[in-house]
């Protein structure tokens, strides 16, 4: 298991940057691939933040390598860590509704977002992930660090074909 | 176990499965909402700008729950279902089939709904068959790992009640060992609380030292004893503190000898006398015992000691007291040998003198006077002997002559020797000798005599007007003769029969001064029948009567296989003693009052007399001239008795023989052997009485050594003691016989002396028949014809003729004698 930070530095530095505005998330250009609404303080589409491949990538990418209970063998998942994102997006707020294109929807304690913790991949093992393939995004945690990530809880919040995520107060 | 318990731990902490009946019901779910775009599409149909996205989006996800129940192992179980595997088959070859259409354009899409719309109502079954079996196979699968989980907990359980019940018994048995072990630590201090008890209060001193000698205890005794605080002792070397300097090189050497080869002396010896010294430099006598002792600092000493200082002079003093006490006895006897010396010589002359006086010519208050005198000092005299004898017996020097005696006669003779004294008390005394065919006997008749005289006077003098009866009997089956003296006198109180035999026991004193005595008689007695090997009891009846019992071993004759020999004549006790012809006699003794009444009793009896003062001028004088007798002194100056009459007969010729008889105050058995090995013939026991010289004087004259000079008139013709003493000895048949044949040889014998004179034939045949007929009228007491034979004898011998007259008178004085035999009354 591995986590190198692709472009860390400049989140950040773009994250202050949208800190003062409120409105300093990059517009998208391709697919919207999240939605997140709710109390966030950065916008790029009315009230929510919207996210096609490239913003993501631009949050930096982290890879896990860890085995899941729904695929067969060690993976490799690449993507951005929730707590990048909710950085990027400026969130304020206690747990995070996320919702799946099949209806599916559960809610994640704003405490999981850490250094380390569960990311939003869109790689795996390599390859971009279509609707058929859980994608195009999965809430991966690195299941196989920790026992703690190995729990019925945490399996429900692993949400994959991730559409859109409400950040509650 | 532990792996297995937790591996079930782990499967359980960590979920292998997020909700899989809903995953599994999702398929169901999904496939209705494709169901549900397609109809949205063709109701729809051309008036949404693209109605089919929603169809493909549900196609998706639909796909994608596919492929979940296609590959994840959650769902393996379910995959293991053969109708459930089926209809996941024909699941997949819808989607498959339907892949083409979905990804192909819109317009193909929609012209396809119909078709999809179709086959999407088919395959609802086959979800439902998977969700249903997936459902059953699950709860299956739940159900085994819940009773998995449940047997894993069980046997936990029935683990952790074994661990628990162990760590009972272990925590039991630890309690039971500190338990132990704490009574264990409650004992031990008990016993050292008790030993430094022992040890501090022991009267000894107690050391205790390593093998260097150095001292690890010291206690209070110890401290007391040496004079050293213990604080002071510790720690340094014991033969430095406490052994003297001349015993510290053999104490050093003795604990090298140890420490090499092992070998103890005084180790583990007991109790050892030795000398210590104290502080101040005293050495006392300590008794020491030391044992050794393994510890774990090595092996260790441990010395007893006991000051006996106190104890060693208390024997120092003891020892003292008893040689004391031993000089003391020895001087006593001395002193007690010296007086009856000393006190017998002046009450001989007293005695003697006393028997000089002729009491005819005196008044009879005179008389009386003297019979007074006389009396006193026997008594005196008989004290004097008692307590003679009783330092004799006790020193030892009483020594037991072993001859062959007659125990008829001797009783007897005792009887008549105290019939007189008994008579003056008005008592009657009797005798009984039960002795069969065994009369003579083996022992010492002095002794004998002296115990029974003894009984028989106190017999006496204890009763008044009444028998005396002395018995003696042989018992039977037991070489030993007892005597009784019985008498009804006053006899003894109960309470005093066990100290009659002590000495100085004198029960009524008023009374015993009535009868005079020293309290010493039973306590020689006593000691006598010891001597001899008897034994003495008493028995009496207070106011009834006395029974004295002596039981003597004495062996008879004839069991020693030997001849009886004839009674010795007990010169000393001989009633009567005729004069027998004048003698020439010396008497040798330096005590001028001996001499005098000893030569005044001879003179008057008509004997010549000459003196000697001491051992050498008696010595002299037989050389000088010669006599017929010597009375010789024993304790003399110059020359002793015993010296002189050596060298009397070593200056004798060959075939003579002169009579030397010893004068002395007591004469113990070995004292005879001495006086009769220096050639002494006979012991006259002074103090001197007129009786006992002239039966001494009788014997002599009798003898065949010397030529006496017959008298012609001799008055005696018969000894009546002899023929008493004869008849007791014999036997009154046996007596009478005896006379009869005497009577008739003797007869004979005369008459062939007498016609051998008148025929003149003097020779050896005269000479035999005179000697022979001399030797029988002896035995008869036949004094004057024996006198008369011997003399004819005597003269044949010297060669001097013979008066022919001898023959007649020889007849005359036979018939004399013949007619006092025949009227004799035994």
């Amino acid at each position: 298991m591995g986590f190198y930070s692709l472009a860390k530095p400049l989140t950040l530095a773009a994250a202050i940057l949208a800190a003062g505005t409120a409105t300093a998330l990059e517009p998208t250009e391709g697919e919207v691939l999240l939605t997140v609404t709710g109390e966030i303080g950065a916008t790029n589409s009315g009230q929510a933040a919207e996210f096609d491949l490239p913003l993501l990538e631009t949050l930096g990418t982290v890879v896990i390598e860890t085995s899941t209970i729904w695929t067969d063998g060690l993976q490799t998942f690449e993507g951005v860590e929730l707590v990048d994102l909710l950085d990027a997006i400026m969130a304020e707020g206690s747990s995070l509704r996320a919702i799946a294109h099949n209806d599916y929807a559960v809610d994640i304690p704003i405490a999981d977002a850490i250094e380390g913790g569960p990311i939003i991949a869109f790689l795996r093992n390599g390859e971009l992930m279509g609707l058929r393939d859980k994608g195009p995004l999965w809430l991966i945690y690195p299941f196989d660090s920790s026992p703690e990530y190995q729990s019925e809880t945490i399996y429900s919040r692993s949400i994959w074909q991730l559409d859109r995520i409400e950040v509650l107060p | 176990m532990g792996q297995q318990v937790s591996r079930e731990i782990d499967e359980l902490a960590t979920a292998n499965s997020d909700n899989t009946q809903w995953s599994l019901a999702q398929a169901d779910v999904e496939l209705l909402g494709l169901v549900d775009a397609i109809n949205d599409a063709l109701v729809t149909d051309g008036l949404e700008p693209n109605p089919v996205g929603e169809v493909r989006r549900r196609f998706d996800i639909l796909y994608s729950r596919f492929n979940i129940l296609q590959s994840s192992p959650l769902f393996s179980i379910v995959r293991q279902d053969p109708s459930a595997m089926a209809a996941l088959s024909r699941l997949e070859a819808f989607l498959e089939d339907m892949v083409p259409l979905i990804d192909a354009e819109d317009a193909q899409l929609r012209a396809g709904l119909p078709m999809l719309s179709a086959r999407a109502e088919q395959i609802r079954a086959d979800v439902r068959t998977v969700t249903i079996q997936g459902v059953a196979a699950l709860a299956r699968q739940s159900d085994e790992q819940r009773s998995g989980v449940a047997s894993t907990l069980s046997f936990v359980s029935r683990i952790t009640f074994a661990l628990f019940f162990f760590m009972v018994v272990l925590l039991a048995l630890l309690a039971h060992f500190v338990l132990r072990e704490r009574t264990r630590a409650y004992q031990e201090g008990q016993t050292r609380a008790r030993l430094g008890t022992i040890i501090s209060t022991s009267l000894d001193a107690i050391i205790v030292a390593d093998d260097q000698g150095r001292i690890l205890e010291f206690n209070s005794a110890a401290e007391n004893i040496f004079g050293y605080a213990r604080e002071e002792a510790l720690g340094n070397p014991m033969d430095d503190l406490i052994v003297p300097d001349h015993h510290r090189a053999a104490h050093a050497d003795g604990m090298r000898r140890y420490l090499s080869t092992g070998e103890k002396r005084v180790i583990d010896k007991g109790r050892v006398r030795l000398e210590a010294r104290n502080k101040l430099g005293r050495v006392f006598p300590v008794e020491l015992s030391i044992s050794s002792a393994e510890t774990r600092d090595g092996e260790v000493f441990i010395s007893y000691i006991r000051d006996i200082s106190h104890r060693v002079a208390a024997e120092r003093e003891l020892i003292e007291a008893r040689d004391e006490a031993v000089a003391g006895e020895k001087a006593k006897a001395d002193l007690i040998a010296v007086m009856s010396h000393e006190m017998r010589t002046p009450l001989n002359g007293m005695l003697g003198t006393l028997d000089l006086l002729d009491v005819r010519d005196r008044s009879p208050k005179e008389r009386e006077y003297l019979d007074i005198i006389r009396a006193s000092g026997r008594q005196l005299l008989y004290h004097v002997d008692t307590v003679l004898d009783m330092s004799r017996i006790e020193s030892g020097k009483i020594a037991l002559n072993k001859e062959p005696f007659s125990l008829d006669a001797l009783v007897r003779e005792l009887i008549e020797s105290q019939r007189i004294v008994a008579e003056h008390r008005g008592n009657a005394l009797a005798c009984r000798v039960m002795i069969g065919d065994q009369n003579t006997v083996v022992g010492d008749p002095i002794r004998i005599r002296q115990v029974l005289l003894n009984l028989l006077g106190n017999a006496i003098k204890f009763t008044r007007n009444g028998t005396i009866l002395v018995e003696a009997e042989r018992l039977d089956g037991l070489e030993a003769v007892e005597f009784r003296v019985i008498d009804d006198g006053i006899g003894i109180d109960g309470s005093d029969l066990e100290r009659i035999f002590e000495d100085f026991v004198t029960l009524d004193t008023s009374y015993t001064r009535a009868v005079g005595g020293t309290g010493l008689g039973l306590g020689i007695v006593r000691r006598l029948v010891k001597a001899m090997d008897g034994e003495i009891c008493v028995e009496s009846v207070k106011g009834k009567g006395s029974l004295f019992r002596v039981r003597i071993p004495l062996e008879s004759v004839t069991a020693m296989g030997l001849p009886p020999s004839p009674p010795e004549s007990t010169v000393e006790y001989s009633t009567d003693a005729a004069v027998v012809a004048p003698m020439k006699i010396l008497i040798v003794e330096d005590n001028r009052i001996n001499r005098i009444v000893l030569r005044d009793l001879l003179e008057q009896d008509g004997h010549t007399v000459d003196e000697a003062h001491n051992g050498q001028q008696g010595v002299e004088k037989v050389d000088k001239a010669s006599y017929d007798i010597v009375f010789m002194d024993i304790s003399m100056p110059v020359l002793d008795g015993v010296e002189a009459t050596r060298a009397i007969r070593l200056a004798e010729g060959r075939g003579t023989r002169l009579p030397i008889v010893a004068l002395t105050a007591h004469a113990a058995d070995s004292d005879k052997e001495r006086f009769r090995a220096a050639g002494l013939d006979d012991i006259l026991v002074k103090p001197i009485s007129r009786r006992g010289l002239r039966s001494m004087l009788a014997r002599f004259s009798r003898g065949p050594h010397w030529s006496a000079i017959a008298t012609p008139n001799s008055t005696i013709l018969l000894d009546d003691t002899q023929l008493k003493e004869l008849n007791s000895a014999l036997g009154r048949s046996k007596f009478s016989d005896l006379l009869a044949s005497f009577c008739n040889e003797m007869a004979e014998s005369v008459e062939a002396v007498a016609s051998f004179i008148e025929r003149g034939e003097i020779g050896p045949e005269l000479a035999n028949e005179a000697h022979h007929a001399a030797g029988s009228a002896a035995m008869f007491g036949a004094l004057a014809l024996h006198g008369e034979l011997v003399a004819v004898e005597d003269a044949i011998h010297r060669g001097v003729h013979n008066d022919i007259t001898t023959g007649s008178r020889l007849r005359s004085i036979w018939s004399d004698t013949e007619s006092a035999l025949s009227s004799i009354k035994i």
